[in-house]
């Protein structure tokens, strides 16, 4: 047993209202810079959809991500020899139309214009070239006005589904959409930490967060390629990749990183998870069918004394084990298993998991009427408005049994708070759903709590930082507080 | 009376020196390409040279023939001419040595042969052209651990090895003939290899295979034979080239060229016009 710690996330898709709120408070705090313009470390994609970049999912063409090889794993896009064949030229890396090039606007020529017949407007400038350019695609063009069809039907997500279920998602897509918002995943086995040749990325011993030591970087990157969720960027400015850190100096003080502070819908969770890192080898190499399952069982109980035992003498802190032990998403994950793994599939075992939205159909168009009655108030799971396939391939790695039965406790919860508050439901109905999915009323109670009434300290339970208490044995943080800030600094020079 | 006995004492001693050195000088320096009486070697034949010639002309030319050649003189010019202007390397000594030198020639008499008289490497067979260039390479070791010919000359008909500290060796063979090359290699008249063999001189053997390997490069100098290695080189070259070009092009191709969404901004340019 090798028990440490790691800052884990929970979203909760029902609850995301698609504003981008998170979007904006990262990149106004951290990608707000030359070179980082284009990089969204935290953005939200609107599904069925392409994504940021474009078809990051595909890695046939990405190359991300991990592949099962005997009892082991290894990279799906590079191995030692192929790194050093492409160390000049990554072959599989986004474009910059994959992402978008980004663009201000010339608003000096509304106010500058010489008097003329028409309105002056004010150009689309690329920030890249600093000429006048034709915008061609955005960071969230599915949502904007990129025309969905024609970027829906690229989703890659739609592959094992039926032609049927296919087709009723074109009806549909006029219709029905969710939002899915995406950060670092913090993976135990991150695949950009293993692609790196300068060994410049790194997962922090005491939270788990996967950082890149900006020193290091010798932008090779590789870390682009691997990543499977290409959520490492290259600024082009000044030659290091980036990626989200988690808001570490945030969290080091006790903060919630800025885009679940500010998240409007109040879908954020996080918390400590406690992990026995002896296991990660034979659960990221297991088989396809055991990944999700598996993953779940890497993850141990705060509250079990062998566990805790195990933990201290691993050097794991007393104040992070209480923290483990409120840890939303430890309930949220373990206790009601009602959040998944974004595309275990590619076997990096991410830590955001999320609570996959139940979009059930409550009304349908049937020769030509609005048809709104059924059997009950919601129709079946198997009704929902996308197709069980699609759910599986996101969330469960194309397993429909197991996205089946996350659903089904996430419909048990809304009957029984039914029940109980407005009470017009049959008693066995609820009984039945408790029965399928072995939920009870309290724990029922107790998701419908932390999933419509938390409280700030409910939603983000941070262990203290005894990193900062250890730089104050040796220096006096007073002296810099204020003057440090997000930058580099050591200015990387091109030799 | 003291001095004038220091001075005569003196000058015999310098005499004497110069007598009992001179053969020697002659061998150091001069018997790798002259003989004399012997007929023509790399140099002509000095029996008699100090009865044709001022010996002043003949002491300024020794210490430096190119200069001589260069001031337009027609007797050295001619000289040079006739032995292809392959110059005679400058005499590093002092005068009397040098004196010496002239004494020793002057006292052996006789008379000069325009004879090539030249039959040292008449009897050389294969086996010693191939354990010559064993030498040459240093894949033998010399018995005396001499540094193997290598390391500062080249011949260009292996594939261009060897060292360029030296002269190349191509055509040494007519510019030295056997005598010559024989006498280079036992008593090499410059100063570096003089400095590098002075310790570990070559045996008799290993002089004459390494004569009969250098007559072997120069006669296949001459014959054409090095175009046999230098045109597959340039074809083998030109070709890997080409073929390294096409692979690393097929490479090229396998690498994501344009955007995964690039139909449809095709498309929307397209329309836009």
């Amino acid at each position: 047993m090798d028990i440490r710690s790691q800052i884990a996330m929970v979203f909760h898709l029902d609850k995301c209202i698609g504003c981008h709120t998170c979007s904006i408070a990262c990149k106004n705090i951290w990608t707000d810079r030359k070179g980082a313009e284009y990089m969204w470390w935290n953005n939200v994609e609107t599904k069925p959809g392409t994504g940021y970049p474009n078809k990051w999912e595909d890695q046939s063409v990405y190359k991300g991500g991990w592949i099962k090889s005997g009892d082991s794993v290894q990279l799906k896009g590079m191995d030692r020899k192929s790194t050093m064949a492409n160390l000049f030229h990554n072959p599989h890396m986004p474009l910059m139309d994959d992402y978008y090039e980004p663009w201000t606007y010339d608003y000096a020529n509304l106010f500058e214009a010489p008097a003329g017949d028409d309105q002056p407007t004010a150009r689309p400038i690329s920030l890249v070239t600093g000429e006048p350019m034709d915008i061609k695609t955005g960071p969230n063009w599915d949502d904007d006005l990129g025309g969905s069809p024609d970027y829906a039907r690229q989703d890659v997500n739609m592959h094992d589904l039926t032609p049927a279920e296919r087709e009723a998602m074109f009806q549909l897509e006029r219709m029905t959409m969710f939002y899915l918002p995406r950060i670092c995943n913090h993976c135990l086995n991150a695949a950009c930490v293993a692609a790196c040749p300068s060994g410049a990325i790194y997962k922090r011993g005491e939270d788990g967060i996967v950082l890149i030591n900006q020193n290091k970087c010798r932008s090779w990157r590789m870390c682009v390629t691997a990543c499977p969720y290409k959520k490492s960027y290259y600024n082009w400015n000044n030659g290091k990749s980036e990626k989200c850190l988690l808001c570490y100096p945030r969290l080091e003080t006790g903060q919630a990183p800025a885009c679940m502070h500010t998240c409007v819908g109040r879908i954020r969770y996080l918390g400590v998870l406690l992990y026995d890192a002896d296991r990660i080898k034979e659960i990221a190499s297991c088989d396809e069918k055991e990944l999700v399952a598996k993953q779940m069982d890497i993850y141990l109980d705060p509250f079990d004394e062998l566990v805790q035992q195990a933990a201290r003498e691993n050097g794991v802190a007393d104040s992070t084990l209480e923290s483990a032990s409120k840890s939303p998403v430890w309930k949220f994950v373990k206790e009601w298993g009602i959040a998944l793994p974004l595309h275990p599939e590619y076997r990096t075992m991410p830590n955001l998991f999320y609570v996959p939205p139940l979009l059930p159909a409550i009304a349908d168009t049937s020769g030509g009427t609005y048809e709104t009655t059924s059997a009950s108030l919601w129709g079946g799971i198997e009704s929902s408005r996308v197709p069980m396939q699609y759910m599986a391939n996101l969330f469960t790695a194309g397993d429909t049994m197991k996205i089946r039965e996350v659903l089904k406790k996430l419909m048990a919860v809304r009957i029984h708070r039914r029940g109980v508050t407005v009470g017009d439901l049959n008693e066995d109905e609820c009984k039945q759903a408790f029965a399928e999915t072995g939920l009870d009323a309290d724990m029922a109670d107790a998701i419908f709590r932390l999933t419509s009434l938390p409280k700030f300290n409910e939603r983000f339970v941070i262990p203290d930082a005894h990193r900062e208490e250890a730089t104050e044995l040796l220096e006096n943080t007073a002296d810099i507080k204020g003057n440090t800030g997000f930058g580099t600094i050591n200015t990387p020079q091109r030799i | 009376m003291q001095r004038v006995t220091i001075f005569f004492t003196f000058c015999f001693l310098v005499l004497y020196v110069g007598a009992q050195d001179g053969a020697d000088l002659y061998k150091r320096n001069c018997a790798a390409c002259h003989s004399i009486g012997g007929g023509r070697l790399v140099g002509p034949d000095l029996a008699g040279i100090t009865k044709r010639t001022d010996k002043a002309w003949l002491t300024k030319f020794i210490k430096n023939s190119a200069d001589v050649i260069k001031s337009g003189d027609p007797a050295a010019v001619a000289i040079g001419k006739e032995y292809n202007n392959l110059l005679m390397p400058p005499f590093v000594g002092t005068d009397s040595e040098l004196s010496a030198i002239i004494m020793y020639i002057d006292s052996k008499g006789g008379s000069a042969s325009s004879a090539v008289a030249d039959t040292f490497l008449n009897s050389a067979t294969f086996d010693n052209i191939v354990r010559g260039k064993a030498l040459f390479a240093g894949n033998s070791p010399f018995k005396n651990a001499g540094t193997p010919c290598i390391t500062c000359h080249a011949v260009h008909n292996d594939g261009g090895v060897g060292g360029t500290l030296a002269k190349g060796l191509n055509l040494s063979y007519f510019m030295l003939k056997g005598q010559g090359l024989k006498a280079m290699l036992q008593s090499p008249p410059f100063p570096a290899m003089a400095n590098a063999y002075g310790n570990h001189p070559l045996n008799e053997q290993e002089v004459y295979d390494l004569a009969a390997y250098l007559k072997s490069v120069s006669q296949d100098m001459v014959d054409g034979k090095t175009d046999r290695a230098t045109v597959p080189f340039l074809v083998l070259g030109i070709g890997g080239w080409c073929i390294s070009v096409l692979i690393l092009l097929g490479l090229w191709r396998l690498r994501k060229r344009s955007s995964v969404n690039h139909d449809i901004f095709a498309r929307q340019l397209a329309t836009e016009k």
